[in-house]
């Protein structure tokens, strides 16, 4: 069963705004309660009014196999804590707050439990260390390639993919088996996914709720 | 620590910016990850000049009570 943080649920309790933030989050007047989310934490994040892109990531998810529970979530995140997160955009990888998916999106947190404080911040340093590397491209249009036959056929050739460049699924995959040499690419040549890692059994889903501002 | 050694494996993926290299074990379906640290001889080249990249055979040795992989040969 899948822990989501949808933002018509209910607040319990307030809290203190931590420094500046948006109007819109104001206005939207809660805030995830992130005293049980650590440093290292995968963020799931699924739009309620999903834009051309978001709605493609999805269809091309669904198109490769995974279920619609996993297919929906179309962005993944790596938490630094302090509302931060390390993610990889349209225009690289940056660090930066929450805030954004505040209100208008699912929220889902997740991790691997048998991890220490320390190896989780290992794999937010990890992250980090790719700012600034740009959005790959070329991988995405790959997944969409390969997701027209369905990943469950595992009879892809390897193909080459730009070095200096990442997806926003691979920059946690990779940041987490960086440190923990596990990995979440589980059958052969299977493009990581938003979806996969909101499948994947390594990682549990972290309770969480509202809080009034 | 039991380690199972001389294992053949295959490269599926590598990347420079994190140092880490996906490779499959040719025997069954395992993939395993690892740090560009783990190749023999390894002084912190860029996978372009060891020709390390997909589909480059590999030796590799398992820590079977972890699950990781201990070492890897470029062959």
């Amino acid at each position: 069963m899948q822990l989501i943080l949808n933002p018509d649920d209910v607040p319990s309790g307030y809290c203190c705004p931590p420094s500046l933030m948006p109007s819109s989050v104001r206005k939207f007047g809660k805030l995830p309660n992130v005293d049980d989310w650590k440093p290292g934490d995968l963020i799931l994040v699924s739009s309620l009014t999903p834009n051309y892109v978001q709605k493609a990531i999805k269809i091309v998810q669904e198109k490769g196999g995974y279920h619609p529970e996993h297919a929906q979530w179309h962005h993944a995140a790596v938490y630094l804590g302090d509302y931060g997160l390390c993610e990889a955009t349209r225009t690289g990888v940056k660090a930066g707050k929450i805030y954004p998916y505040i209100g208008g999106y699912r929220i889902r947190v997740r991790r691997d439990m048998t991890l220490t404080d320390d190896l989780r911040w290992k794999i937010a340093v990890q992250a980090l260390l790719s700012l600034n590397v740009s959005y790959s491209y070329k991988s995405i249009i790959e997944i969409l390639i390969q997701s027209r036959d369905g990943w469950w056929k595992n009879n892809f050739k390897p193909r080459n993919t730009s070095d200096r460049a990442v997806i926003c699924s691979r920059l946690y995959s990779d940041a987490y088996g960086n440190v923990t040499n596990k990995t979440v690419e589980q059958q052969y040549n299977t493009p990581v996914t938003p979806a996969q890692l909101s499948c994947c059994t390594l990682f549990q889903d972290v309770q969480t709720h509202w809080q009034t501002i | 620590m039991a380690i199972t050694q001389n294992k053949k494996g295959i490269i599926i993926r590598c990347s420079d910016d994190t140092g880490v290299c996906i490779l499959k074990d040719k025997i069954g379906d395992r993939q395993y990850i690892f740090n560009y640290n783990k190749i023999k001889g390894y002084r912190g080249e860029y996978a372009k000049e060891i020709d390390l990249k997909k589909g480059r055979n590999v030796n590799f040795s398992v820590d079977e009570s972890r699950g990781t992989i201990s070492s890897v040969e470029l062959i």
